[in-house]
């Protein structure tokens, strides 16, 4: 501990120049931010403080280069493991306003990670990146006047091969646990793991670079054989999602791996039949199969499976469409003769609300779905009834800009001024820069733009005097 | 026996062979000058006796134990003085006896001072503002300070001054008088040796050999030389 301490008390005080200007300079960036928000000038967001602390840490990176060179580390009186060890934490001075404009960064944009989990991750990052720098420091040859000193160059490809190998790993591995179904927290402790496996794994690598003098040279047939099987695997996956139809094949579905909802969804009859007649397990990702037949809008398996007498009355169960029906998902499909379908078996399905009193037109109109939407208005669906939360399906389609719903709903006696219940309008929704703004515009009435600018103006005066 | 070693066979990974048997043995206060052409390989014997590369073959103690190893434990009986050591530029050099004196539990402060202005070295000067002389003679202090049973120095002398060189050796023949610090001074300058070293260690041909102190003209053929001349 004593040794620990001996260097990071070296770095603090032997240092203090660098070590103002980094600090220093974070502090500023702090006194900016505090300042805009005092002015309520929205020009520091969380984004900001993330791209400066990209610079942060790149300026860590370099005056943190070249401090001792390998051999003065060597001569002195300590063990290898250890002298690795303390250096890598010994550095974190430097890195600590990188850690701070990341972490203010990564609050004011509210990403979803734990302030605890968020520490240790950034920590976990300064300490590899200091690794990475003592590596850069051992592994070039030792001695440069040898025969095959231009085979020794390849040290570098290799290096290079072997960071991109280690991204691409890292990258999966966190790719794994992001895609996963964990929960959020458990997500996170997973991620902190991982990365302390990594850091073990690379502090490991630099150690057996530091002792095995070797390594720092280019072996031709040791280091070709190394190469060679990280670059195929890291081309084997690549080759692999291209043999096999792209990248599209890696999208996961919405209704899970199950086979029967394969079947269904590449409309393979075939299989279908012999999925169903084995009684294959039906309700996984909140769907029903008949269900995923309307929502594909596939009428051939929707045709089959509806022979099985199937429950006409089931609903997702998903997070994502919790509570919809048969005519809600089939609203999804955009295909009008599902619809038809569909509605020839339940006569309510035209305006039938699901839990969050949700109409099949409104489900259209939030997801886009504007050839349904114009299908479901000229069946007769009312486009001015209103969800739990009091959007109407114009509402919706604005929300979500869908501008040839909104222009279909207001052909079709949408009104534009039904407010929700935060006493919003559909035009209160809008985007600054939309393009349909005018078409909502000539459907409200002229006291309510007038209303409108009124209040845009006495906000301004007021902005102007607080400043 | 202060550094023993029996038939060492060094290959640069990848490269060519610098040595091809060697062997040498040290004992406690002998002072041993290294000598050879230029790319004899005289750094590559300092960096196999510290450590920083490990033999290919034969045995190698220093201080009964292997360079290589990772835990040694009489590593702060030993100092390493060479030009190829870089300390960090922002550091004062009384920065850097400070972090060094960590390391030796023997470290002699009143030494050191004196040292300090026996070689007129100002402890608040950084690294960076240093003429290389200077920085040779940081360690130099450091080097002595720290009362070490062996040291090794691979070219210091070279860089410095006539009155500089002339204290260092002043200083050096005092070690010696106390017969409780080894030295092995790799140098280029074979005038530097007399007076100092009990013996020298010839390097040539991939191989290295003992001699007396009076052979260094012959070694290198400067009689030969001279009546050329």
């Amino acid at each position: 501990m004593r040794l620990y301490w001996h260097f990071l008390k070296s770095n603090l005080l032997y240092n203090k120049v660098e070590l103002s200007i980094s600090y220093g300079l974070t502090c500023l960036v702090f006194i900016a931010y505090f300042y805009f928000q005092y002015i309520g000038s929205k020009l520091m967001a969380g984004e900001t403080f993330v791209s400066i602390a990209f610079y942060a840490l790149l300026y860590a990176f370099f005056s943190n280069k070249k401090k001792f060179n390998l051999k003065y580390l060597v001569s002195l009186p300590m063990p290898k493991s250890q002298m690795l060890l303390v250096k890598a934490c010994s550095d974190i001075v430097f890195f600590l306003p990188f850690m701070a404009l990341a972490f203010a960064g990564a609050k004011l944009s509210n990403l979803p990670v734990g302030s605890f989990t968020l520490v240790i991750l950034l920590f976990q990052a300064s300490v590899m990146v200091s690794l990475y720098l003592f590596d850069s420091d051992i592994e070039q040859p030792r001695l440069e006047n040898t025969r095959a000193s231009f085979v020794n160059r390849l040290v570098y490809v290799r290096k290079g091969l072997d960071s991109f190998f280690g991204l691409a790993m890292a990258g999966i591995f966190g790719s794994i646990i992001y895609a996963s179904e964990l929960p959020q927290s458990t997500k996170q402790q997973a991620l902190v793991v991982c990365a302390f496996l990594v850091i073990g794994l690379k502090y490991f690598k630099s150690l057996k670079l530091l002792k095995n003098e070797s390594l720092s040279y280019f072996v031709f047939k040791r280091d070709l054989l190394g190469m060679g099987w990280k670059s195929s695997l890291l081309v084997a996956p690549v080759l692999f999602v291209v043999a096999n139809g792209g990248l599209k094949s890696l999208t996961p579905s919405p209704y899970g791996n199950n086979e029967l909802y394969k079947a269904i969804v590449s409309n393979d009859l075939v299989k279908l039949k012999k999925l169903s007649s084995k009684g294959e397990k039906s309700n996984l990702a909140g769907y029903t199969p008949l269900l995923v037949a309307a929502q594909e809008g596939n009428i051939q398996a929707f045709e089959m499976l509806l022979n099985q007498s199937t429950n006409l009355n089931a609903v997702v169960t998903n997070k994502k469409f919790s509570g919809l029906g048969l005519s809600h998902v089939a609203a999804l499909s955009n295909n009008p003769s599902m619809m038809d379908r569909v509605l020839t078996l339940q006569e309510d399905g035209l305006d039938l609300l699901s839990p969050q009193k949700k109409t099949p037109l409104m489900v259209a109109a939030q997801y886009c779905r504007a050839q349904m939407v114009d299908h479901l208005l000229s069946k007769g669906a009312n486009p001015n009834l209103q969800s739990e939360k009091g959007d109407t399906a114009l509402i919706l389609a604005v929300k979500n800009a869908c501008d040839s719903s909104v222009a279909v709903l207001l052909e079709n006696k949408a009104l534009a001024t039904i407010k929700d219940h935060e006493g919003k309008t559909a035009f209160d929704y809008l985007n600054e820069k939309s393009t349909i703004k005018y078409l909502l515009k000539r459907k409200l009435p002229k006291e309510y733009i007038e209303a409108k600018r009124d209040l845009a103006s006495k906000e301004e005066v007021k902005l102007n005097l607080s400043l | 026996m202060i550094v023993e070693a029996k038939n060492v066979i060094y290959k640069v990974p990848n490269g060519e062979t610098v040595y091809e048997g060697l062997n040498l043995e040290v004992y406690q206060g002998d002072f041993y000058g290294v000598l050879g052409k230029n790319g004899a390989g005289k750094t590559t014997l300092m960096d196999l006796l510290t450590g920083y590369r490990p033999i290919s073959e034969g045995s190698l103690k220093v201080l009964g134990e292997d360079p290589i190893s990772s835990h040694r434990r009489k590593k702060n009986q030993i100092f390493v003085l060479s030009h190829d050591i870089q300390i960090q530029q922002s550091h004062k050099i009384a920065n850097y006896l400070e972090f060094t004196s960590f390391f030796y539990p023997q470290y002699d402060k009143n030494l050191e001072k004196h040292l300090l202005s026996y070689f007129d070295l100002d402890t608040n000067s950084k690294f960076g503002s240093l003429s290389t002389g200077q920085k040779v003679k940081a360690q130099i202090v450091a080097a002595f300070s720290c009362r070490p049973k062996l040291i090794f120095m691979d070219e210091v002398t070279a860089v410095l001054d006539p009155e500089s060189r002339k204290r260092f050796f002043d200083h050096l023949k005092l070690v010696k008088k106390e017969k409780t610090c080894s030295v092995i001074m790799a140098t280029n300058i074979a005038e530097d040796l007399n007076g100092v070293v009990d013996k020298v260690l010839f390097i040539d041909q991939k191989k290295a050999s003992v001699h007396d102190v009076a052979d260094i003209r012959h070694l290198f053929n400067l009689e030969d030389l001279e009546q050329v001349a």
